[in-house]
C-alpha cells in the first residue's frame, strides 16, 4: 500500500468517524478512529525523512487519531517515539506534548486500581466485564501474532521499512493486551469479589 | 467596484480544484455555504474580501437550498462551520491561488493545509495551515474582531507553523484573510 493510499484511507475513515460522533454513534466512531489511526501511522512510516514538517504534521495526526479512538497506550507509545526523534519540528513537538498531557489525563492509573474498584459492580457484572477483557486481550494477542509474522517475513525479504512498521504494530498490540490482562487480573474485576 | 469575471468567488465543484477535498466533502461545504447565505441573501451576493493586498469585491452565486437540504443542515453551528470552510477555501483560492491539499487531525479537531495548485498531500513543506471561522450574524466589526482572535490563536497554538487565518461573516457579506508567520 502506497503512502497516498494509506493517508487517503485514514482521512476518509477519520471524517466518517467525526460524522458518526455528530450522530451520537460513539462505538462506531471509536472503531473508525482506530482504523484511521492504523492507516495514518502506516503513512507516517512512509513519509520521506527529509520532509520534516510533513512528518511532524503526520505524527501529530496519527497520535491524535489513536487518542480519539481511546487507544491511550498506543497514542502514548507513538507520541514517545516521535518525541524522541530529534528531527521532529518544534510545532509538532509542542502538539505532541499537549497530546501526551491529554492522554495522561484520560488513561486509567496503571499503579492502582482503587478508582475502578469503587465502581459498584455486582458479581455478575464483574464476571461479564472480566470475560470481555479476556476476550479483548485474546484479540490483541492474535493481532500481535499476525504483525510478528509479517515483520519476520519482511525482515527475511530485506524489506526493512515494512518490517519496522509491523514490528511497531506487534509491540502496540502487546501493550494493549497487557493492559486488558492487568485490568482483568489485578482484582478490580475479579469474579466473586 | 463591479466584479469582473476573475472576481468570482467560485463555490461550485470545489473538489475539482482543491485536490484534498473529496467530491462528497466539497459538495457538503458548497451546500452548507448555500444554506448560510440563503439565511440572509439571494443569489448572486457581493462579498468584500480584506487581506494584506487590500480590499476586493467579488460575487458568489449559490443555489437556493430546497427543503431536504435545509433539513439536512438544520444544525446552525455545524452548518456555519462547514459553510465557512467552503467560502474561506474559495476566498483563499481567489486571493492567494492556494487550494486545500490535506486534512490532518489534532487534539481538538482537524486542520486543513493549503498550498499552490499541484502540491501533493505527501509534501506539506511549503503549505499553510488554514484557520477558519464563520459568523452567521453580527455587526460589521465582528469579522475583523474574530480575525484578530483567530490570528492570536494561530500564533499561540502552533508556534512556528505558517498559517492563514480566515473569517467569513455570512450576514455581513465580508471575508477577512491574514497570513500568520
Amino acid at each position: 500500500m502506497s503512502w497516498l493510499e494509506s493517508h487517503t484511507n485514514s482521512e476518509k475513515l477519520a471524517m466518517d468517524a467525526a460524522e458518526s460522533l455528530r450522530r451520537g454513534e460513539k462505538d462506531i466512531a471509536l472503531r473508525l478512529y482506530r482504523e484511521a489511526a492504523k492507516f495514518e501511522e502506516r503513512a507516517l512510516y512512509q513519509v520521506d525523512a527529509s520532509k520534516a514538517r510533513t512528518r511532524g504534521i503526520t505524527a501529530v495526526s496519527a497520535v491524535a487519531l489513536w487518542f480519539k479512538a481511546a487507544e491511550y497506550a498506543l497514542a502514548k507509545r507513538l507520541a514517545d517515539i516521535m518525541l524522541a526523534d530529534q528531527s521532529i519540528p518544534d510545532f509538532a513537538r509542542k502538539q505532541l506534548k499537549d497530546l501526551v498531557q491529554a492522554i495522561e489525563a484520560k488513561s486509567p492509573a496503571r499503579d492502582g486500581y482503587e478508582a475502578v474498584e469503587l465502581y459498584p459492580f455486582k458479581k455478575a457484572d464483574k464476571r461479564h466485564l472480566a470475560a470481555e477483557l479476556h476476550t479483548n486481550a485474546a484479540k490483541h494477542h492474535a493481532d500481535a501474532a499476525y504483525h510478528h509474522k509479517e515483520a519476520a517475513k519482511h525482515y527475511a525479504d530485506g524489506n526493512y521499512e515494512k518490517a519496522g512498521y509491523h514490528a511497531h504494530m506487534a509491540y502496540s498490540y502487546h501493550l494493549l493486551a497487557v493492559e486488558e490482562m492487568e485490568k482483568a487480573a489485578v482484582g478490580m474485576v475479579r469474579p466473586g469479589r | 467596484m463591479k466584479a469582473t469575471k476573475s472576481d468570482r468567488l467560485n463555490l461550485d465543484k470545489l473538489h475539482e480544484r482543491h485536490t484534498g477535498l473529496t467530491p462528497s466533502l466539497g459538495g457538503s461545504y458548497t451546500e452548507a455555504a448555500s444554506v448560510c447565505l440563503d439565511r440572509h441573501h439571494i443569489s448572486p451576493v457581493e462579498f468584500e474580501i480584506s487581506c494584506e493586498n487590500g480590499l476586493r469585491t467579488c460575487t458568489a452565486e449559490f443555489s437556493k437550498p430546497d427543503l431536504t437540504t435545509l433539513n439536512a443542515y438544520a444544525n446552525e453551528l455545524d452548518t456555519t462551520e462547514f459553510g465557512a470552510y467552503g467560502v474561506c477555501l474559495a476566498a483563499v483560492e481567489l486571493e492567494h491561488g492556494l487550494v486545500a491539499v490535506r486534512r490532518a487531525e489534532t487534539l481538538t479537531g482537524a486542520d486543513w493545509y493549503v498550498g499552490p495548485s499541484g502540491t501533493t498531500a505527501a509534501d506539506l513543506e511549503t503549505c499553510f495551515r488554514l484557520e477558519v471561522s464563520g459568523l452567521n450574524s453580527g455587526t460589521q466589526d465582528a469579522v475583523p474582531s474574530r480575525l484578530r482572535s483567530k490570528v492570536r490563536q494561530a500564533k499561540k497554538g502552533k508556534s512556528n507553523l505558517p498559517a492563514i487565518a480566515s473569517v467569513v461573516g455570512f450576514s455581513q457579506r465580508a471575508i477577512a484573510i491574514q497570513k500568520v508567520a
